[in-house]
């Protein structure tokens, strides 16, 4: 195919304006990448790139030249949901259904967005312009419902703005929409390298978070903004702006503080830096009304300690997050960092380096809790037929409404890898990978960026330190498979294969990747190995319950005041997260559940809220600690819908391969929809939790033995709300659109005119000035004549 | 030499045999459906699973990939097998109903009724097709695509690859693409009337 056939892919379909043709490009792109198979991925996400999606003919290319059979290329192309065998549109419109933003009715903006653009989910318009899509979570849960449109991120947003926003891409091309943007690699190095510059290490620093939730909200122009203010009153020197990682307290940014004195302001705009620099950086002067102020004595607190949501966590692995740039590795290094590194290199054994794991009771933080050192050992242990082992990070955080692995690989980097290093030299191993979630690019570029800034400074690499010791560390990029977080599926995935698990009765740590001994650790786990090695075991294991050590990152969204990203000490419990560091849920409705553990684990009721912060404990309760997803629910959210919601997730997660998984969950899935649309029966119900059992106990891997637990936790926990949808036909929740339906008080209205204009489907009639009615065989029920209505007069039954 | 205990009998297995393996050896019965001599153990049907027993746990493994091990108890024939091994093929027959293969399956572990929304597909991803080709004819010329429920078993873009050959070996190895039960019901209806056709070969209505 050459340059004529790309006149017919429509507008937009190819990025550059090449004249290359097909076959030359692909060569290029094998020649810079190599022929290895492992370097599949990176070849075809370099095509599609270019062209917008995988042409029939680039992938023939590919085959030809690295020789691989091409029905194997065609098996990956289909498999990941970042490759397109279809061409796009030119504008890609991405709506997150994370849990976290379903709860907040993202599905209602996705069924405006189809409805506007006139597509169906995945689909592209005729002309070309827009493609909408779905992703499972985009990891900035504090700020859902998400709509991302070309890598711009639009916040908090509700049905009603759909229009609005989407009307700004479809006018002239020269128009920049408003909100603010991620920024683009080629900026962040721009932005780097004048920050060195003037870096002045020492001084006063006003430290702004840049994590996804302040990022969604425009911590960047707020940061370009302050530099601009240094500058104009000429303390650029002394003064520099650190844009850090994410700080945890994501419902209140963007969030800034000044270091040394720790002046904490929230919500701060770019029109507040000349009054932050003015006042607070050269008098001193603490701005007030940007403080944060205590919604029970209604006091504000100056400093960031100080604030209830930080005051009772124990930051120790989040914490350095807020101090430095994560792309300034003499940052790490000037908190202490690769000390830990020193130690366990020079002065301990490998045996030690375990012994000290162990003492510390370090369990996985990726889910299963299973103990860390115990893996090493076995690892350490196995043979290899050419000594090769290797160390692997899993950064595939694929659980929606969990994003605590994103926001430590975004903003601190370093002490993952010192803690790999770590790992390595205790196993004996050379070589790791980390295997980073596609829809994390800030986390590829972060730890990219890492990985080189440590190679030149020599602490990893070939003669780590002058030791003799190796460990080559590489970026593996996912291509969007939730499964490829499992074990044997994410080795799989970094071999260049379809990400499909394997029978683990031989274990990884035995025959794992390129079937080598091979150890894999969760990004969390990792970044808690350093502090073990620098403090000692014992300081660790002060902290925490008798077999849980140490602390746990939880993110805490959904329905509750302080959405953000919480650390805390093993066996806090669950009500004091919710109540003392979340601040209840809002708009003085009631809880009803947190649910756990992500699609693996359960719904949790308030009768249990006492129960600790602990592997075993929250295992006991029928979810798990998973990898710290913790997504509160209201009355407004319907326990049915959140069982179907995880189903029809893991449907469409599932790789296929195994039959209890593959076909079992859709088979649940179509009995709890029966349910949902009023058409279950209770015998339905008994069937699918025997459905459930055996799905549970028959799976191939993780990802089906524990599908199930979503919809067991919720009937063994609020198995009235199941009854009450099969034998009286009624959502209690007012989610379940068969079971509901919008009426207008005629008494209540006004006949204002508002719901009329806002209806979509124009179901809603009546004169101004006189009560309104809703043709109920017309209503779709998307329900936003009730959110406009101002007078309670839209009634939902 | 590893000695475990099968069905309650205390028998000796070789090391590196898969429990399947062992089974057979002894003349205990294991169904099979995705396995078969020749090929990669694939694990993916599920419908050989046996209850393993190693000190207090107890879990359901896949027989034709798990390896013996000293001192382990299986148990091919618990209720929890049986449960879950029904349950396993009611699921594949609501999607392959006319798969001859299931049926006798179906009549000789008593399955006879399928209780979810049944379909009529002419695969059950069983991937034998795509090992056979792949190990034994070194064709390479099918293989699966896409994922989970829309998991299908194609070539590349749907298009005959240069790759096949046409040996048909594909067909030979397929339990859904043979003759339907030619019994007294409707086709793809549940008449549990196979029994006597039933063998221990893992296809037992080929000829």
């Amino acid at each position: 195919m050459t340059i004529v056939s790309f006149l017919f892919m429509g507008k937009g379909a190819m990025k550059n304006s090449t004249t290359k043709r097909m076959d030359e490009f692909v060569a290029d792109v094998v020649d810079r990448h190599g022929t290895d198979r492992s370097k599949l991925t990176c070849i075809l996400r370099d095509v599609q790139d270019e062209y917008n999606y995988l042409p029939e003919q680039a992938l023939r290319e590919v085959a030809a030249t690295i020789d691989i059979p091409l029905v194997d290329i065609y098996g990956v192309a289909t498999f990941y949901t970042s490759f397109s065998l279809e061409p796009k549109g030119e504008h890609i419109v991405t709506v997150c259904m994370g849990t976290a933003c379903h709860v907040r009715n993202s599905e209602g903006v996705l069924d405006e967005i189809c409805r506007f653009l006139g597509v169906v989910p995945g689909g592209t318009t005729e002309d070309m312009r827009f493609t909408v899509e779905t992703v499972n979570c985009l990891g900035a849960c504090a700020m859902g419902p998400i709509m991302v449109i070309d890598g711009t991120y639009y916040g908090e947003i509700s049905a009603l703005k759909v229009p609005e926003i989407l009307k700004r891409y479809q006018k002239a091309e020269s128009e920049e929409p408003e909100a603010v943007r991620f920024i683009s690699p080629q900026e962040l190095e721009e932005y780097r390298k004048s920050v060195k510059r003037t870096r002045y290490s020492g001084a006063t620093s006003i430290c702004l978070c840049c994590g996804p939730g302040c990022l969604a909200v425009g911590s960047k122009s707020v940061s370009e903004a302050l530099s601009r203010e240094l500058k104009r009153n000429g303390i650029n020197d002394e003064v520099i702006v650190r844009e850090n990682g994410c700080h945890g307290f994501c419902e209140r940014g963007p969030l800034l503080v000044t270091r040394p004195d720790n002046v904490f302001y929230q919500n701060v705009t770019p029109g507040d830096a000349p009054e932050i620099v003015r006042e607070t950086i050269i008098n001193g002067k603490v701005i007030d009304r940007l403080l944060y102020e205590d919604p029970e004595t209604g006091e504000s607190i100056q400093r960031e300690d100080d604030i209830p949501y930080y005051r009772k966590q124990n930051r120790q692995v989040l914490g350095p997050n807020g101090l430095m740039d994560p792309y300034e590795i003499d940052d790490y290094i000037a908190k202490g960092g690769y000390s830990a590194l020193v130690k366990a290199i020079f002065d301990m054994e490998p045996e030690e380096i375990i012994d000290e794991v162990e003492r510390a009771g370090l369990r996985g933080r990726g889910g299963g809790g299973f103990p860390a050192a115990r893996k090493w050992k076995s690892c350490r242990a196995a043979r290899s037929p050419d000594g090769v082992k290797y160390v692997l990070c899993n950064a595939d955080e694929g659980d929606p409404g969990a994003f605590m692995d994103r926001c430590l690989m975004e903003g601190n980097p370093h002490s993952v890898l010192e803690g790999m290093v770590i790992g390595a030299r205790a196993i004996g191993a050379n070589r790791g990978y980390a295997y980073v979630r596609n829809e994390y690019p800030l986390a590829v570029e972060s730890i990219t960026r890492a990985i080189k800034d440590a190679e030149a400074k020599g602490l990893i690499g070939t003669n780590i330190l002058g030791s003799g010791f190796d460990f080559h560390v590489e970026v593996s990029r996912g291509g969007g498979a939730f499964v490829c977080g499992e074990s044997t599926a994410l080795m799989a995935s970094i071999e260049g294969k379809v990400g499909e698990p394997r029978e683990k009765y031989i274990h990884t740590a035995m025959r794992g990747l390129y079937v080598r001994p091979t150890n894999l650790n969760n990004v969390e786990t990792w970044a808690n190995v350093p502090l073990i090695i620098r403090e000692g075991a014992d300081e660790y294991a002060k902290v925490g319950t008798e077999n849980s050590k140490g602390t746990k990152i939880f993110s805490l969204v959904g329905k509750i005041n302080n959405t953000g990203l919480v650390e805390v000490s093993m066996g806090m419990t669950l009500r004091e997260i919710i109540y003392d560091i979340g601040g209840d849920v809002p708009n003085g409705k009631t809880f009803k559940a947190v649910q756990t553990g992500g699609p693996s684990g359960g719904c949790i009721p308030e009768s249990l809220l006492d129960t600790p912060v602990d592997f075993d404990r929250l295992t006991d309760v029928g979810s798990m600690m998973g990898s710290g997803g913790m997504i509160v629910m209201d009355e407004d959210t319907c326990m049915v819908d959140i069982a179907r919601y995880f189903l029809e997730f893991l449907c469409d997660e599932s790789c296929g391969k195994c039959t209890p998984c593959r076909e079992g969950l859709k088979h649940m899935l179509e009995i709890i929809d029966e349910i949902t649309r009023g058409r279950g029966t209770m015998d339905r119900l008994e069937l699918l939790e025997e459905l459930a059992e055996v799905v549970c106990d028959t799976s191939l891997c993780g990802l089906g033995q524990t599908a199930p637990n979503p919809v067991l936790s919720t009937i063994r926990y609020f198995k009235e709300e199941y009854r009450e949808h099969i034998e009286e036909k009624r959502c209690p929740a007012g989610v379940c659109k068969a079971l509901i339906s919008f009426e207008i008080d005629a008494d209540a209205c006004n006949g204002c005119t508002k719901c009329q204009k806002a209806c979509p489907i124009g179901a809603i009639s009546g004169e101004k000035k006189e009560p309104h009615e809703i043709d109920s065989a017309k209503c779709d029920k998307c329900g936003i004549c009730f959110e406009v209505c101002k007078f309670d007069a839209v009634v939902r039954r | 030499m590893v000695t475990l205990v099968l069905d309650g009998q205390h028998v000796e297995a070789e090391e590196g045999w898969t429990i399947l393996e062992a089974a057979r050896y002894y003349g205990v019965d294991i169904p099979t459906l995705c396995y078969m001599d020749g090929l990669s153990a694939y694990s993916a049907c599920r419908i050989c699973v046996v209850e393993v027993i190693r000190g207090d746990r107890s879990r359901l493994v896949a027989s034709c990939s798990y390896p013996v091990q000293d001192g382990i108890e299986v148990r091919t024939k618990s209720a929890r097998v049986g449960k879950a091994r029904n349950m396993i093929i009611e699921l594949m027959l609501a999607s392959c109903p006319n798969s001859k293969t299931l049926q006798c399956l179906a009549s000789k572990y008593g399955v006879t009724e399928v209780r979810f929304n049944g379909e009529d597909r002419d695969c059950l991803l069983c991937g034998l097709c795509v090992r056979m080709c792949d190990e034994q004819m070194i064709g390479g010329a099918i293989g699966f695509a896409k994922r989970g429920i829309d998991r299908e078993v194609t070539m590349p873009f749907r298009k005959t690859p240069e790759a096949c050959r046409q040996c048909g070996a594909c067909l030979y190895v397929c339990p859904v693409c043979e003759l339907p039960c030619g019994g007294p019901l409707e086709p793809g209806e549940l008449c549990n009337a196979c029994l006597d056709t039933v063998q221990l070969d893992p296809f037992p209505c080929k000829e």
